[in-house]
C-alpha cells in the first residue's frame, strides 16, 4: 500500500510531513530513554526483515496481491509504537530513494499509515485483547486490524487528495486488505512465536517484569 | 556485541536473503491492493519525483538475478542503516554504569 508520488497534492504531502516530524520527535525521545543497546540488533534485523517481506507479494482474490507490512509486529515486539515509527521511516525512505516503491513526497503519508497507525492500532489492540482472548489470538487480530485500518486510512487520504472517490476507495482497499490482513496476522504470530521460543530476552514484555519493578521504585523516589 | 546477538543477526539476514531469493519467483505479479484500487477508480500510473537507481526492485538488463541482487542490496542497506541509526538513538547509560 505504498502511495506513489503524484497521488497526493504537494501541500497535503507537507501536512503529512509535519505529522511525521512530530512523531519522529517523540520517537527519538522514546529511544533515548528506552532503546537498550541490546535491542539494537533486533531493530536492525526487524528493519531488514520488513524490507524483505514487503517484496513478497502474495496473491489474494480479485486479481490483486498484497504483502505483509509489520507495523503491529514491531510495536508489539518493542511494546512501543515509537519503534515502528523509527523502523518504518527508515525502510520507507530506503524503498522510495533506491527502489521507487512509494513516493518520496508521500513518505509522510506512508509512514503515518503503516508505521504510526499500524503501530498504535497493533499495540493497543493487542494490549486490550491479550487478557480476554489470549496472547496469540490477540496478536493475530491486532495485526489484522492494524493493516486493515492503515489501508482504509490510505483510502481516506486518497479521497482528501481527490484521487479516489470515498466509497469506492474504502470498499476497494477494505476488501483487498481484509485478505492481506489474514496473511499479515498469521505471519505476525509466527514471527513472535519464533522469537518467544528462540530469543525470549528480546521481547519487551519479558523485560517489563524487571523494568516494572524499577519504575515503581523510581516513581516512589520521585514521589517523595 | 555478544555471540548470541551475532547469531541473531546472521540468522536474521539469512532468512531475509532466502526471502529475497524466493520472492522474484513466488511473488504475485498482480498489482497490489492500492494499485488495483487506483485502477478500479480509473487513476493511472504517475511519475516518481526522483529517479531511483533500481526501480521496482530490478536492475536493468538483468532478469531474475537482477531482482534477487536488488533485494539483497536493499536488505543489506536497510540492516546497516537501521543498525547505525539505532546505535545513535539508543539510551546512553550514565558513565558510572557503562563498562
Amino acid at each position: 500500500m505504498h502511495i506513489p508520488d503524484g497521488f497526493i497534492p504537494l501541500w497535503q504531502c507537507a501536512i503529512y510531513y509535519v505529522i511525521l516530524i512530530v512523531a519522529l520527535y517523540f520517537s527519538l525521545q522514546w529511544a533515548r530513554k528506552n532503546l537498550d543497546e541490546k535491542a539494537v540488533p533486533l531493530m536492525a534485523v526487524l528493519a531488514a526483515g520488513i524490507f524483505a517481506i514487503m517484496s513478497m507479494n502474495m496473491p489474494i482474490p480479485f486479481g490483486t496481491s498484497g504483502h505483509m507490512v509489520g507495523g503491529a509486529l514491531v510495536a508489539i515486539v518493542f511494546c512501543a509504537p515509537e519503534a515502528a515509527v523509527i523502523i518504518f521511516t527508515l525502510v520507507l525512505l530506503i524503498q522510495a530513494l533506491f527502489f521507487g516503491d512509494g513516493g518520496i513526497t508521500a513518505l509522510g503519508a506512508n509512514v503515518l499509515n503503516m508505521g504510526i497507525v499500524g503501530g498504535f492500532v497493533g499495540l493497543y489492540t493487542f494490549k486490550g485483547l491479550r487478557k480476554p482472548i489470549g496472547k496469540y489470538p490477540a496478536i493475530f487480530i491486532a495485526a489484522w486490524l492494524a493493516i486493515f485500518l492503515a489501508a482504509e486510512l490510505a483510502a481516506v487520504e486518497m479521497w482528501i487528495a481527490g484521487t479516489f472517490p470515498l466509497e469506492a476507495g474504502l470498499a476497494s482497499m477494505g476488501i483487498y486488505h481484509f485478505f492481506i490482513g489474514i496473511i499479515e496476522g498469521i505471519l505476525t504470530v509466527v514471527v513472535i512465536y519464533a522469537l518467544e521460543k528462540l530469543r525470549p530476552d528480546l521481547l519487551a514484555w519479558n523485560k517489563n517484569k524487571k523494568l516494572g519493578e524499577q519504575k515503581a521504585e523510581e516513581s516512589e523516589v520521585t514521589a517523595k | 556485541m555478544s555471540t548470541n546477538d551475532k547469531y541473531f543477526i546472521i540468522v536474521g539476514v539469512i532468512i531475509c536473503l532466502v526471502i529475497a531469493c524466493m520472492s522474484p519467483f513466488l511473488a504475485s505479479p498482480d498489482p497490489d491492493g492500492l494499485e488495483k484500487s487506483a485502477e478500479n477508480v480509473g487513476v493511472g500510473e504517475t511519475e516518481a519525483a526522483v529517479e531511483s537507481p533500481m526501480p521496482d526492485y530490478s536492475i536493468e538488463g538483468l532478469d531474475k538475478i537482477g531482482e534477487i541482487a536488488a533485494l539483497a542490496i536493499g536488505i543489506i542497506i536497510t540492516l546497516i542503516v537501521a543498525y547505525v541509526v539505532a546505535m545513535l538513538l539508543r539510551r546512553r547509560n550514565p558513565p558510572e554504569n557503562s563498562p
